[in-house]
C-alpha cells in the first residue's frame, strides 16, 4: 500500500477547515453517505491528497430484490469493481454484503469478497448476511487466520475449518442458518480466544456446545432445532454470565453445575402446542429441566409461553424449585388463566428484590383452556393459598399498559395480590407503552384506589410513568 | 448533593474570565475531570479557547441545562446555533475537541457534513474557502488516479 505522505497543512487564509486536527476531518469523512464523495475530497488540496485513504469507512452491498439471474450477476459484479477501486483505502471498517439468495454458482465471488475482508483490507466488522438459499456458502479455508476482524456475521455459510481456525482478535461471532457439527463447532472456538459474545440462529448438527473461554461471557441461541427428537443439545459453559434462548427450539438441556457463573437467564421460548400428547409432556419436562438449570442465577425473564406451561404444570401440582433469583420479568398475556400459574412461580422467587411484568397483550391460552377454565382459575387465584411473604421485594413494575386501568380487569387482580404480600414494597410502577400523557387518563383515581387497597408494606409510593 | 450552587471561573486564551455554575460546566468532559481529581483551585485557564468562541459555548451549555426545555425547542436552538460562519464553526468544534464534549462536537461535525454532502469538490472549495495549491495537471493527474469516484 502506498506510504502517505506527510503534508503540512496547506491553509491558505480563510481555509480553517483544512487546519482541523487529522481525527476529526476523518471523522466528519467518515459520516458522509457517499463513499464516492470521501475519495472525491483528494482533489480539494494536498493536505486531502491522501486523506481519504485512512478514513475508517463502512461499506454495504444489498442485493436488488429480484429473480432475474441476470440481475444478480450485475450487481455481484459491481460489488467485485467496488471492491477492486476500495482496496487501496487502508482502512475499511465495515463490509456488508446482504439479500443474496446464495448458489454455488457464486461461490468464487464471495470468496473474493471474504479475501478482500480478511486478506486486503483488513475489516474489522464483516457480515455476510445471504438468505434462504438450496445449498450453504463453503466458507473458504484461506479465511479462518486473521487478526483484524472483531465482529463477524454469517448466515447460510458452512464453516469446516480443516485445521485450528485462529481468529485472534474476533470479539463476537454470530453463526445462522447453518448445519454445524461438534468438531466443527470446536475448531471455531478454539481458534477465537478473545470472544466474548456467540450468538447461534437456526443452527443445527451440534449437540454438545462447550465453551471454556473464561472471556465469551455472552451465548444467545435462537430457533435451534434438529429434524431428530431424541436427539438434545447439552450446554457446558461455565463461565458465562448471560443466557438467552429464543423462538422455537428443539430440547436443550442446561445443568446448573455446567452454568455456574450464569447470572441472566432470559427463556424467551414458545413452543409448537399443535403437537400431539406425547409431545407436550416432553416439552414440560423440557421447561422444567431448564427452569432447575438457571434456578441460581440472579436475573430471569421468561416468555408468554413459559408462563402457560408454567400455569399448566402448576395445575398439575408441580412446584418450582426455590431460587435464587432477585429480578424477574414475566412477560404476560391479558389473561387471568395464568394467575394461580404466576403466583406459584413466585413462591419459589422469595430472594426477589425486583419483579417486572411486561404486558403483552392478547396471547391465546388455548392450551391451558383444555386444562382448566376461567372460573377455575378465578376460584383457585382467589381462595388458594398463595401466600408466603416477599421478604425482599422492593420494587414492581408493570410495564405496556395504556388506557383505563379500572376497566382494565386483569391489572387489578394482580396489583391487590402483590400489595397484600410484599411486606417491604417501595415502588410500584406503571409503565405506558407509548409516550405521551393521555396514557393514563383515570391515573389519579387509581393511586388512589391502589393505595386503599389493603397491603403489608407502610411506605409505597405508586408511580405513573408515561 | 449539595443544596448549594458552586461556581467555577474559566479563563481563555485572551484573559477573559467567565463565571460559571459548576453543574453546567461539567458538561465538559475535561473540566469535570479536573474538579473530580481536585485539581481546580481559583481559575481553570482554557488556553487553547478564546473568549468569543466560549461566550458562544457557554450559550450552548446553559440552553442545554434549563430546565423544562421542550426537545423542540433545544431542536430550533441547535439549528439556528450551527448557522455560523465556518470559521466560527472550526472555532467550535477545536473548543468542543479540546473540552471533551462529545455532544456539542458531534453536533458541529454533523454540520460540516452536511455542508459537504452532495457538493463537488469545486462547491467544496467555495464553502470552506479552500485553497486549490494543486496544478492543473496535478490535478488532472488525481482524477485520473481516482476516475472511479468521479464517474
Amino acid at each position: 500500500m502506498e506510504t502517505q505522505k506527510k503534508i503540512m497543512a496547506a491553509a491558505g487564509g480563510g481555509d480553517r477547515l483544512s487546519d482541523l486536527p487529522e481525527p476529526i476531518l476523518l471523522h466528519i469523512l467518515s459520516k458522509l453517505w457517499d463513499k464516492k464523495q470521501v475519495v472525491r475530497t483528494s482533489i480539494l488540496s494536498t493536505r486531502w491528497r491522501f486523506l481519504w485513504m485512512s478514513v475508517p469507512l463502512s461499506l454495504g452491498f444489498t442485493f436488488p430484490n429480484s429473480e432475474n439471474q441476470n440481475d444478480i450477476l450485475a450487481y455481484l459484479a459491481l460489488i467485485n469493481r467496488e471492491l477492486y477501486y476500495w482496496k487501496s483505502c487502508e482502512k475499511i471498517k465495515r463490509l456488508f454484503v446482504s439479500s443474496l439468495r446464495y448458489d454455488k454458482i457464486y461461490a468464487k465471488d464471495v470468496d473474493l469478497w471474504v479475501h478482500f475482508a480478511t486478506k486486503v483490507a483488513n475489516v474489522e466488522v464483516f457480515t455476510l448476511d445471504f438468505y434462504s438459499s438450496q445449498q450453504n456458502y463453503e466458507f473458504p479455508q484461506f479465511g479462518y487466520k486473521n487478526s483484524s476482524l472483531r465482529e463477524l456475521v454469517l448466515s447460510y455459510c458452512q464453516l469446516n475449518p480443516c485445521g485450528s481456525a485462529n481468529w485472534s482478535n474476533l470479539v463476537s461471532l454470530s453463526i445462522g442458518n447453518a448445519e454445524l457439527t461438534d468438531g466443527a463447532t470446536e475448531k471455531v472456538l478454539s481458534g477465537c480466544p478473545n470472544l466474548e459474545c456467540l450468538e447461534l440462529r437456526k443452527v443445527s448438527g451440534i449437540q454438545r456446545l462447550e465453551i471454556r473461554s473464561v472471556k465469551l461471557r455472552e451465548l444467545t441461541i435462537e430457533e435451534y432445532y434438529d429434524k431428530n427428537h431424541d436427539i438434545w443439545l447439552e450446554i457446558i459453559a461455565p463461565h458465562i454470565k448471560h443466557l438467552e434462548i429464543i423462538g422455537m427450539c428443539s430440547e436443550i438441556r442446561i445443568e446448573q453445575t455446567n452454568v455456574a457463573s450464569l447470572v441472566y437467564a432470559i427463556l424467551r421460548l414458545n413452543f409448537d402446542f399443535e403437537d400431539e400428547e406425547s409431545n407436550l409432556e416432553k416439552k414440560f419436562s423440557y421447561l422444567k429441566e431448564l427452569l432447575h438449570g438457571v434456578a441460581h442465577v440472579e436475573n430471569l425473564e421468561l416468555s408468554t409461553w413459559c408462563i402457560e406451561c408454567l400455569s399448566i404444570l402448576e395445575l398439575k401440582g408441580w412446584r418450582s424449585p426455590p431460587s435464587r433469583r432477585k429480578f424477574l420479568e414475566l412477560s404476560v398475556a391479558e389473561d387471568q388463566l395464568d394467575f394461580p400459574g404466576i403466583c406459584s412461580f413466585l413462591q419459589s422467587s422469595l430472594d426477589l428484590e425486583t419483579l417486572v411484568i411486561d404486558w403483552f397483550g392478547d396471547s391465546p391460552r388455548d392450551l391451558l383452556s383444555r386444562y382448566t377454565n376461567k372460573d377455575k382459575q378465578t376460584m383457585r387465584f382467589e381462595t388458594h393459598n398463595f401466600n408466603g411473604s416477599f421478604p425482599h421485594l422492593k420494587t414492581v413494575k408493570i410495564d405496556n399498559l395504556w388506557g383505563l386501568l379500572s376497566e382494565n380487569k386483569f391489572v387489578l387482580p394482580l396489583v391487590k395480590y402483590l400489595l397484600k404480600h410484599a411486606i417491604v414494597l417501595e415502588k410500584f410502577v406503571i409503565a405506558a407503552s407509548f409516550l405521551g400523557s393521555d396514557a393514563f387518563p383515570d391515573h389519579a383515581e387509581m393511586t388512589q384506589e391502589f393505595l386503599s387497597l389493603p397491603r403489608s408494606s407502610p411506605h409505597i409510593s405508586v408511580v405513573f410513568s408515561y | 448533593m449539595s443544596s448549594s450552587t458552586k461556581f467555577l471561573t474559566l479563563k481563555t486564551c485572551d484573559d477573559k474570565k467567565f463565571v460559571l455554575d459548576e453543574a453546567i460546566a461539567v458538561r465538559s468532559q475535561t473540566i469535570k475531570n479536573m474538579v473530580e481529581d481536585d485539581c481546580v483551585s481559583n481559575v481553570i485557564p482554557l488556553p487553547n479557547v478564546d473568549s468569543k468562541t466560549m461566550t458562544k459555548v457557554i450559550e450552548y451549555w446553559k440552553k442545554h441545562s434549563e430546565e423544562g426545555i421542550s426537545k423542540d425547542m433545544l431542536m430550533d436552538f441547535d439549528k439556528a446555533f450551527v448557522k455560523v460562519h465556518h470559521s466560527i464553526l472550526h472555532a467550535l468544534i477545536l473548543a468542543a475537541n479540546f473540552l471533551n464534549d462529545k455532544e456539542m462536537l458531534d453536533m458541529m461535525c454533523q454540520e460540516v457534513v452536511d455542508r459537504i454532502k452532495g457538493k463537488t469538490p469545486e462547491e467544496i472549495r467555495k464553502e470552506f474557502d479552500i485553497k486549490n495549491d494543486f496544478t492543473p495537471e496535478e490535478e488532472e493527474e488525481i482524477r485520473k488516479e481516482n476516475a472511479w469516484a468521479f464517474e
